[in-house]
């Protein structure tokens, strides 16, 4: 609220919609990108159009960097021409991941993280797409991380592999408040 | 327009305005909003689910109706087996597949769009759970009213209740 109770028209964290929290595009290849001193939130959203560089390599979503094996358990569906495929993964160091993403592929994702408390486990749903040339697939994912003692306060988008992401990669990232 | 903006939320150009939102202090079976404009057309739903000590799956209902009036195509993955189901004259979208675990958590996000009175309602439903392992559960749903707008939505606990901090958040467009 601003001075002489006049309402700011910017909305705030307090306002029940979704907020831009930050935009990054990548002026320089690199290996992530990372959203970091993030305020808790109920909800965020991570939105992104990724290219990878000339090498093979999956993206990630990582919470609070933490990369610890077990930590995480994931569930996915790849849907690839006329094959739909279903993988649980519960020793993975990430919440949720694309699958088959070769050299110079672009991509989308669109990533909603729930973690309505400290106490409570962040449950991730992702819907990607992927175009390699001849080929478009997609990914649906959920995932869990089984932090129950912090809220989110770092959200990478990582990738495997030794490569990087293209300098036109870009992503969104975006808070939403419960209470 | 007055001098000063009024104090209710003003209409964002380009976003989702709120509707309602809460965060359950105790636990409820049932989480509902009622009375919600008829100018809104276009909802957006996030729910972070808590699950008490028992088991079990969300059923959403929209305006109250519990009659035989909900179809829904639904897609769910658990570990390597993926399967498809359609269901007919239910009297709700069950938007899980395997359900929440007890004492466990889910997210759901979803668009559900009913412009007209005269038209069905359409959701579509995301959601990671956890019963058995994490899972993912994908649902197109239609209601089958074609004589008002979405004036209510309800989410219900199958078995037990929704525990303490399950936080929900709906938004919506206003088409008029």
């Amino acid at each position: 609220m601003s001075l002489f109770g006049v309402p700011d028209l910017t909305p705030t964290a307090e306002s029940g919609v979704w907020q831009h929290v930050d935009t990054q595009v990548l002026a320089s290849p690199a290996a992530a990108v990372t959203f970091s001193g993030l305020t808790a939130a109920d909800f965020w959203r991570l939105a992104a159009f990724v290219h990878n560089d000339g090498n093979t390599g999956n993206w990630r979503v990582v919470l609070n960097n933490d990369t610890t094996s077990g930590n995480y358990a994931e569930q996915r569906v790849q849907y690839t021409s006329t094959t739909i495929n279903g993988s649980r993964w519960t020793t993975v160091s990430h919440l949720v991941r694309t699958d088959g993403y070769g050299a110079n592929d672009e991509g989308s994702l669109v990533t909603v993280i729930a973690k309505a408390s400290a106490a409570s486990a962040a449950m991730g749903i992702m819907a990607s797409g992927q175009d390699s040339g001849a080929a478009i697939n997609a990914n649906a994912n959920t995932g869990r991380w089984s932090n129950v003692t912090d809220e989110i306060s770092r959200i990478d988008l990582t990738r495997s592999g030794a490569g990087s992401f293209q300098a036109d990669t870009s992503v969104r990232l975006d808070r939403l408040e419960a209470a | 327009m007055s001098l000063y903006p009024t104090l209710t939320a003003p209409q964002v150009d380009g976003l989702f305005e709120l509707i309602d939102r809460t965060v359950l202090s105790s636990a409820a079976a049932s989480i509902s909003f009622t009375g919600i404009s008829a100018a809104f057309r276009i909802f957006e739903i996030a729910v972070e689910i808590a699950k008490d000590a028992s088991a079990g799956s969300v059923r959403v209902r929209l305006n109250g109706d519990s009659g035989a009036n909900y179809d829904y195509q639904q897609v769910t993955g658990s570990d390597t087996s993926v399967a498809a189901s359609r269901t007919t004259g239910a009297s709700g979208f069950i938007v899980t597949g395997g359900g929440v675990a007890a004492n466990d958590f889910a997210a759901i996000n979803a668009i559900v769009a009913k412009p007209l009175a005269a038209q069905p309602a359409i959701g579509l439903f995301s959601v990671a759970e956890t019963q058995g392992g994490i899972r993912i559960a994908e649902t197109a749903g239609r209601w089958n009213n074609t004589a008002g707008l979405i004036s209510e939505i309800t989410l219900l606990a199958t078995l037990g209740d929704f525990a303490a901090g399950t936080a929900f958040v709906l938004t919506g467009d206003q088409h008029a």
